[in-house]
């Protein structure tokens, strides 16, 4: 009996179930640094209260402590700044309009308009200056009183005493509460990895009932894929195997049946013959035709495409949280009312999504709609969104189409830093061979979906039957 | 010393009225202050409110309730329904005959069950269109709708004991709320008014949730959804069964308000309406829906009918709606969610304008 998720509901079951504890496990293992950072915010708050409560204290203290001629001073300054600040306008508006009556009636009356409103203002200014002397007279006091600088130090060590005991709480709150449900999380996770485990172990019996092996250090294996459509043989048995870590590259000329191959692996199309092995993240060998197409990315492997696919009326952000949909564990309800655990979810997502985001240096365009992107930023963007599913196989179909030289190159760096950072395994499909042959570790060529070599970039490009076909065969002389 | 008081103040103080002018409830939250004081004014205020003023907005704030499920399906997961007012139709007949049969019926209990009905029906419809696409789902619906809509004028038989055929379904009694509030003409009208913004926030979850970024993703491209492992199945089901479940709570607000309803009310006619309400709204919000409505069952009621012209030539009112929605559509293909951006983005720079004809162009800092 084949494990097969289209009819044998008690192992699609079972597989749903492992993939929500392990969505469970995911957001489990990133709780405690999501509520560091959330912990360390409300204390920021509660600090600058603090902060703002005494300097609202302090403030009298330290006027009656200061020298009494210099706090006048101060407090006239910056009363008549503000006066300032406020006759800025009216001013402009005078300048305004004493230059259009310049134009219309002469040099003549546009100055005495200006002379007119602009000595009503000055005058003002004058009074208020008048005033403010008035309020704050000039003294001659050389020292404020001893008593008052007295109770204004006290006041101060007092306030900063208040925050150290402030700061001192809530660092201890803060270690008590991550210890706390550090010890929680240890919990669950042990409780969640057992879970898992018992699971696995469950499906590990389906698996081996399917007599699947893989050898060690693959991830995929194809063998004797074939899909014909209608007497046209797009892919004809193809075998060959990847390995983990691997950045893999199929070349082929127009027609040759990679992408055919790609909606193959993705179930798109289900291959007429031939079977594709893949090992997911548990280390479970599992046959990928018995996959729905929207079950796939659940095992870890995700695809970019030819044509950029993109939802264009949301932001790049929210373009992303489309990436993380198969780790959604709240159901309809909890998104009905928007309540806690689905609040939960979507921050942890977003963060991950900044995350994402500011390694592949789109950090800058988060907000905006794809709309008015340009072309290279928005296949960058596509790959973001397959790094949100924690996938183990990244498929890019066409990755360089479109873009120019520079571009091609800032791709190669980026695929292979998701490579390295996010431990994952890159199979691509491309017509630029300087993309293949720099950033690929092993190169497959086909032809008219028959393979017709593989190797090393090198080998490849040196092998004759390749240059044949991309060619033309050599006449001879 | 005073000065950096006040900066730091700026600064740390959380602004509470800038918080709750962005949320996004508010514009919402006027609205219905606005909304409860004109019924209080037709209540209390002697003429102040006529009672069509008064009706005219309970039936829009009705027809809002099924614009916003069919501009989920339209709107976000990128199909189309022309079934919206036969399920309207089903909605009232069932919350009519539990009225009227079970005397002092709680409302919940008649609003869950007709919700209920929804989902069985909406799921069903949702299975069948994964099969066809866009116009030929339109004739499906169509059909669907042709068929309820001869059932419902069905001149005997037991559906007729449910539907009451031409006649339709009268003096059915103002439902009962928490057990002892009982309703009248006048009350009804915050009942409705409740649910639908009750709704409102539902649907505004829905669109942030994954749930609406599925759908979307879904309209969007559909390899694209599958690629990220979005069934579907699941989200063009959900999408059915959220539009027909809120045509159904429309449906039950409607006969709970007027106490009596026929055949006429659910015709062709009132689901092109709704699905002109959904597209004139440009957006799937249900601000924009609120437009929508506004626009093509309250406009004439409210506003045009108040003009001498109108009163004496009342046809004229549907050749000056259709003529405006022909220039909205040619001059703002987003529609009234749209044109209102566009307004405000006009006195925006009218303000500018204003501005630098007043104060000259800003001074560099």
């Amino acid at each position: 009996m084949g494990l097969n998720l289209k009819y044998n509901m008690g192992v699609g079951r079972l597989v749903k179930k492992r993939d929500r504890v392990f969505g469970e496990y995911n957001y489990n293992n990133r709780y405690l640094t999501f509520l560091e950072r959330e912990i360390d915010t409300k204390n920021e708050k509660k600090l600058n209260q603090l902060e703002l409560a005494s300097r609202k204290r302090l403030l009298p203290l330290e006027m009656e402590a200061t020298p009494k001629a210099e706090v006048n001073n101060e407090l006239r300054e910056q009363e008549l700044a503000e006066f300032v600040k406020k006759q800025s306008l009216p001013r402009r508006a005078v300048e305004q309009t004493a230059k259009r009556k310049a134009a219309k009636a002469g040099e003549q009356a546009g100055d005495a308009y200006r002379k007119a409103k602009l000595g009503e203002l000055d005058k003002k200014l004058d009074d208020f200056k008048a005033g403010l002397y008035a309020k704050y007279p000039e003294v001659d006091e050389a020292d404020a009183s001893d008593a008052a600088v007295k109770t204004y130090n006290t006041a101060i060590e007092e306030e900063a005493k208040k925050r150290q005991d402030l700061e001192a709480a809530l660092a201890s709150e803060k270690a008590a509460m991550l210890k706390k449900v550090g010890e929680g999380v240890a919990r669950k996770d042990v409780k969640l990895k057992g879970s898992l485990d018992a699971l696995n172990k469950e499906l590990a019996g389906q698996y081996a009932s399917n007599n699947a092996t893989l050898d060690d250090g693959l991830i995929m294996s194809l063998k004797g894929v074939k899909m014909h459509f209608q007497g046209i043989k797009a892919v004809d048995d193809l075998s060959f195997d990847i390995k983990e870590g691997d950045i893999f590259g199929l070349i082929g000329p127009n027609g040759a049946g990679k992408t055919t191959l790609f909606n193959c692996i993705t179930q798109f199309y289900k291959a007429t013959e031939g079977t594709i092995l893949y090992r997911d993240r548990f280390g479970n060998v599992v046959n990928l035709g018995d996959y729905k197409s929207h079950d796939v990315a659940s095992t870890g492997i995700v695809r970019t495409f030819q044509n950029l696919a993109m939802v264009p009326l949301i932001s790049v952000l929210d373009n992303l949280m489309i990436g993380a949909h198969i780790y959604y564990n709240s159901n309809l309800a909890h998104q009905f009312l928007n309540t806690k655990k689905l609040k939960y979810e979507e921050k942890a997502n977003r963060a991950k999504a900044l995350d994402v985001l500011e390694r592949l240096n789109l950090l800058e365009y988060k907000d905006y709609l794809p709309a008015g992107l340009s072309y290279g930023i928005l296949k960058k963007m596509e790959l973001a969104r397959t790094l949100m599913s924690e996938p183990r196989l990244i498929i890019l179909d066409e990755p360089a189409a479109g873009l120019n030289d520079a571009e091609t190159e800032e791709l190669a760096e980026v695929i292979r830093k998701i490579r390295d950072d996010f431990k994952c395994t890159i199979f691509l499909v491309e017509h630029d061979m300087n993309l293949v042959m720099s950033v690929c570790d092993t190169v497959c060529a086909i032809s008219f979906g028959k393979k017709l070599a593989i190797g090393t970039p090198q080998e490849i490009q040196n092998d004759t039957v390749v240059q044949q076909a991309y060619l033309g065969e050599e006449e001879d002389a | 010393m005073k000065n950096d008081y006040k900066q730091f103040e700026t600064m740390v103080k959380p602004n509470y009225r800038k918080m709750l002018v962005k949320h996004p409830m508010f514009g919402y939250l006027l609205l219905a202050v606005f909304l409860m004081a004109l019924q209080l004014a037709f209540i209390f205020g002697d003429g102040i409110v006529t009672l069509t003023l008064s009706r005219a907005v309970a039936t829009t704030m009705i027809w809002t309730v099924g614009a916003m499920g069919l501009g989920i399906l339209v709107g976000m997961s990128g199909l189309v329904s022309l079934g919206s007012a036969a399920f309207i139709g089903l909605g009232a007949y069932t919350a009519g005959n539990l009225l009227r049969t079970f005397t002092g019926i709680p409302f919940t209990a008649v609003l869950l069950i007709s919700i209920l009905v929804g989902i069985i029906l909406g799921a069903a419809i949702g299975f069948i269109s994964l099969r066809v696409r866009g116009i030929y789902l339109l004739v499906i619906t169509l059909a669907f709708a042709t068929i309820m809509n001869q059932l419902f004028i069905a001149p005997t038989g037991i559906v007729n004991t449910f539907t009451g055929g031409h006649m339709g379904i009268t003096q059915v009694p103002f439902p009962t709320i928490a057990g002892f509030l009982q309703l009248n003409r006048e009350t009804v009208y915050f009942l409705v008014m409740a649910v639908m913004f009750v709704l409102v926030w539902i649907t505004l979850n829905i669109i942030n949730s994954p749930t609406g970024r599925a759908m979307l993703a879904m309209s969007a491209s559909e390899p694209l959804a599958q690629a990220m492992g979005i069934s579907l199945l699941k989200y063009r089901v959900m999408a059915f069964v959220l539009a027909t479940v809120f045509a159904m709570i429309a449906g039950v607000l409607f006969i709970s308000s007027m106490g009596a309803a026929g055949p006429l009310t659910w015709t062709f006619m009132l689901s092109l309406n709704l699905l002109a309400v959904v597209i004139l709204g440009g957006s799937a919000k249900p601000s924009g829906i609120m437009l929508g409505a506004f626009f093509v069952f309250a406009l004439d009621l409210t506003v045009l009918r108040n003009i001498p012209f109108f009163v004496q030539y009342p046809g004229a009112v549907l050749i000056l709606t259709g003529v405006l929605m022909i220039i909205i559509f040619a001059r703002f293909p987003g529609g009234l969610t749209r044109l209102v951006q566009e307004i405000v983005k006009l006195f925006r720079k009218l303000y500018m304008k204003w501005r630098l004809y007043r104060y000259g162009p800003e001074p560099e800092v």
